[in-house]
């Protein structure tokens, strides 16, 4: 089920009523309410992929307490490896076997030597990118004897299959995530209060931002041939505040939703179109993803130790990957090898690590120079969102060269100016509150209380009123 | 926690009651749409004798004056541009519900691509939403699945963002819906002759059983209530689909009439009384609509 749906908003309440009302008395009854509630809102989409969910984490759980008794090094390796494998492989083959197929058959009649070979109607499981991730995780860490593996099925299968950030992150490490579900969680009303105000900013980024902001991106990149590329310039815009709103409001309400049920998730962005350099921005988008390529391929491959052909293809490595786990095709793939070209400078002229602190953040305004190194990052965003939304390689390309042409040098066909106003708006708010975890976290915290309420229900107010809106599913769910 | 419950609740409640402004919003927004037809069909004010039904081969194409000057009843034309059969359906299920039946009804047909599954006509939500603040065409709505059933509750999710701007909304084209419905088109269309290109002999296409099933709804409710159907096939430039007509045969009963439009009247193959293709300009429109009229007038003779 969505969090901006009807569905959604009777399941949360019942959730939060049995949650705290019935079943607090007894941690293991309140984690299996976790879990039964977590397999009702996987099993809303399609209650056949629970399976693969369960087995995926039946198998982990087993692989956690097998490696509990085992020290010997080769059969330990052998048990981490099953479990790479069955995750890995099933993420492979629901995501990636007609790619594979597909281009498999193209290189042979490319080379003259034409094959027939069948390609499934395969059905992407919802969210199975991120919790295999966050499985491997609990695996990988047990076996680096980073984390005790556990004896509690309960507490792992609601680790594994956690509402909130089921179907499209934050991914949790098991570090963080499970050991929250060893404690008792107690009631506490500042936290829950935070939380409804997350899960407030998050609904509005992603109806009234990111819904509104597709619309014209979906117009645009669709009928791209009968554009300017003044008009493709807004359409690859509108794209990165869709992308972003949709993505980052998602994590605010998993996160928010998360803190309801007295769980802390980390952040997942950070005001990312506020970064000064690709680096930056890579500390402040999907961060649980990229901290987790970081921890368990970056690192592993060497990191930044060894000599410079070492981490130039390290970075490659990472950022190809990161492409490829976002889908199985080539936009997706060379999105990734653009975001590595630009970051490889940063890494060999050891810049990569200059800003680490918020921008301005003790001053109201970013310098000039500050602001400048910010349009350009966000322009080199921008254009390699392109390759991520075009429908292939050709299309991008073809994209592009319009941007490019003379037509660049027109009025916009598409220019809507109220969503325009209304994304300068937003881009304003987000500046505001960039030093906080979410944008309206502590804005109007020195506000009376009308203030406060009247800035809350008119929110609620918008996000209704463009939730009549054509609705549009969260992107991230197609990974 | 009875302290964070409390407060949800106080949110819940001062947003229900700030919610019922909404309906204001929704009453004041409805008043500024230049095509009031919907609503006048729910006010119960119309009562016709001659109805004409149909996309904008229909608002153009047939001029509602005319016919009710040459005919002697009185007419209007409850016909929406874009519109598809299922459309059609439910304004004349609309109309019957709140107003007396009329005594024929014009269907103006959309050949070739009446119950075709893939057309650029469709099912115009737009007229609904301006109207949300009727419980029946929001439970309409509700069924078509665009708004919520919240809805029934909230009058917030039936408003719409661009009502919040409270400006006039004009047709979508230049020209005014008269009085009696029609909106006659002058000039020529700038596409004329890309139009053109599009026009087919023969008939292939798959269709939709929804839009089957609201022909068959129209024809029944029209045999309840006692209207004569009668089925108008306006004038196309030059080629004319008889494929999709011998298709269309079929869906009808033998008492039930097919008018066609007289293919050999030199109007309909010269250029002048056509905006497009499959449009009459206002020039065009009266030499068909007197066609009609006269058709209309013999068969009370």
């Amino acid at each position: 089920m969505f969090f901006n749906s009807l569905d959604f908003a009777v399941f949360l309440p019942i959730v939060f009523i049995l949650y705290w009302f019935v079943t607090n008395r007894d941690l293991r009854l309140q984690n299996a309410l976790i879990v039964i509630a977590s397999y009702v809102f996987y099993g809303w989409w399609d209650w056949r992929f629970l399976s693969l969910i369960i087995f995926s984490s039946l198998v982990d759980y087993t692989i956690g307490r097998l490696l509990a008794r085992e020290n010997r090094t080769p059969r330990r390796t052998l048990y981490l490896w099953i479990s790479i494998l069955v995750n890995l492989g099933f993420l492979g083959f629901f995501k990636y076997y007609n790619f594979f197929i597909d281009n498999f058959v193209q290189a042979f009649s490319f080379f003259g030597a034409p094959i027939q070979a069948h390609t499934l109607a395969i059905i992407l499981p919802v969210g199975i990118s991120f919790y295999t991730f966050q499985t491997l995780s609990y695996t990988i860490d047990v076996y680096k004897k980073k984390l005790e593996p556990t004896q509690d099925l309960i507490s792992f299968l609601a680790f594994v299959s956690f509402f909130p950030q089921l179907v499209a992150g934050p991914i949790e490490r098991a570090t963080h995530l499970l050991p929250q579900f060893y404690k008792k969680r107690e009631f506490q009303y500042s936290k829950a209060v935070d939380g409804c105000r997350q899960i407030l900013w998050g609904l509005f980024k992603k109806v009234v931002i990111a819904d509104q902001c597709a619309q014209y991106a979906n117009e645009i990149f669709n009928n791209s041939a009968t554009y300017s590329g003044s008009t493709l310039v807004m359409g690859a815009l509108f794209f990165t505040f869709q992308i972003y709103g949709d993505f980052s409001g998602y994590s605010d309400i998993a996160i928010g939703t998360s803190r309801l049920f007295g769980f802390d998730l980390k952040q997942n962005f950070a005001t990312p179109y506020f970064s000064r350099d690709i680096a930056e921005f890579w500390r402040r988008w999907h961060i649980s993803l990229s901290t987790w390529f970081r921890d368990y391929l970056y690192i592993p491959l060497g990191g930044s130790r060894g000599g410079t052909w070492m981490q130039v293809r390290n970075i490659f490595i990472i950022f190809l990957v990161s492409g490829f786990w976002h889908g199985a095709n080539w936009t997706f793939i060379i999105w990734g090898l653009l975001n590595a070209i630009y970051f490889l400078p940063l890494l060999l002229t050891r810049r990569n690590r200059s800003h680490l602190d918020v921008v301005a953040r003790m001053s109201t305004l970013p310098s000039l120079r500050e602001g400048v190194s910010i349009l350009i990052t966000f322009s080199l965003t921008v254009f390699a969102w392109i390759f991520f939304r075009a429908d292939s390689l050709s299309h991008a390309s073809e994209y592009i060269e319009e941007i490019f042409s003379n037509s660049l040098f027109t009025l916009p066909q598409v220019r809507p100016s109220d969503l325009i106003l209304t994304v300068i708006l937003f881009i304003l708010v987000e500046w505001l509150g960039r030093r906080d975890a979410f944008a309206i976290e502590k804005i109007l915290l020195r506000r009376t209380p009308l203030v406060k309420w009247a800035t809350y229900l008119f929110i609620f107010a918008l996000i209704l009123i463009y939730s009549n809106e054509s609705t549009q599913e969260f992107i991230y769910f197609q990974f | 926690m009875k302290h964070f419950i409390k407060k949800i609740l106080l949110f819940g409640l001062i947003f229900f009651v700030i919610d019922k402004t909404a309906y204001f919003v929704l009453v004041k927004t409805s008043k500024l749409q230049s095509d009031k037809k919907l609503e006048k069909i729910i006010s119960g004010d119309m009562n016709q004798e001659l109805l004409i039904l149909g996309s904008s081969r229909g608002i153009g194409n047939l001029i509602g004056e005319q016919l009710e000057q040459e005919t002697g009843r009185t007419t209007y034309n409850l016909s929406y541009r874009g519109s598809d059969i299922t459309f059609q359906a439910y304004i004349l299920t609309t109309y019957l519900k709140h107003n007396r039946a009329p005594k024929d009804l014009i269907l103006v047909i959309d050949n070739p691509s009446l119950l075709a599954k893939r057309s650029t006509l469709g099912f115009r939500y737009d007229r609904l939403y301006p109207l949300a603040h009727h419980n029946s065409i929001n439970n309409k709505l509700i069924d078509l699945g665009k708004h919520s059933i919240a809805s029934t509750i909230f009058y917030t999710l039936r408003l719409h963002s661009k009502q919040l701007k409270f400006n006039e909304v004009k047709t979508s084209n230049d020209w005014a819906i008269d009085d009696y419905g029609s909106q006659i088109v002058y000039g020529r269309s700038p596409h004329f002759e890309e139009n053109r290109k599009q026009v087919h002999t023969t008939y292939n296409e798959k269709e939709s059983t929804d839009k089957i099933e609201a022909l068959t709804s129209i024809q029944n409710i029209c045999k309840e209530r006692g209207v004569r159907i009668h089925y108008i096939f306006p004038p196309n430039l030059g080629i004319f689909n008889t494929g999709f007509l011998e298709r269309f045969k079929k869906t009808i009963s033998a008492d039930e009439q097919i008018v066609i439009y007289d293919r050999q009247k030199p109007t309909y193959t010269d250029e002048a009384y056509f905006y497009d293709v499959s449009h009459l300009n206002a020039k065009g429109a009266r030499v068909f609509t007197t066609e009609i009229s006269n058709y209309l007038n013999n068969l009370e003779e």
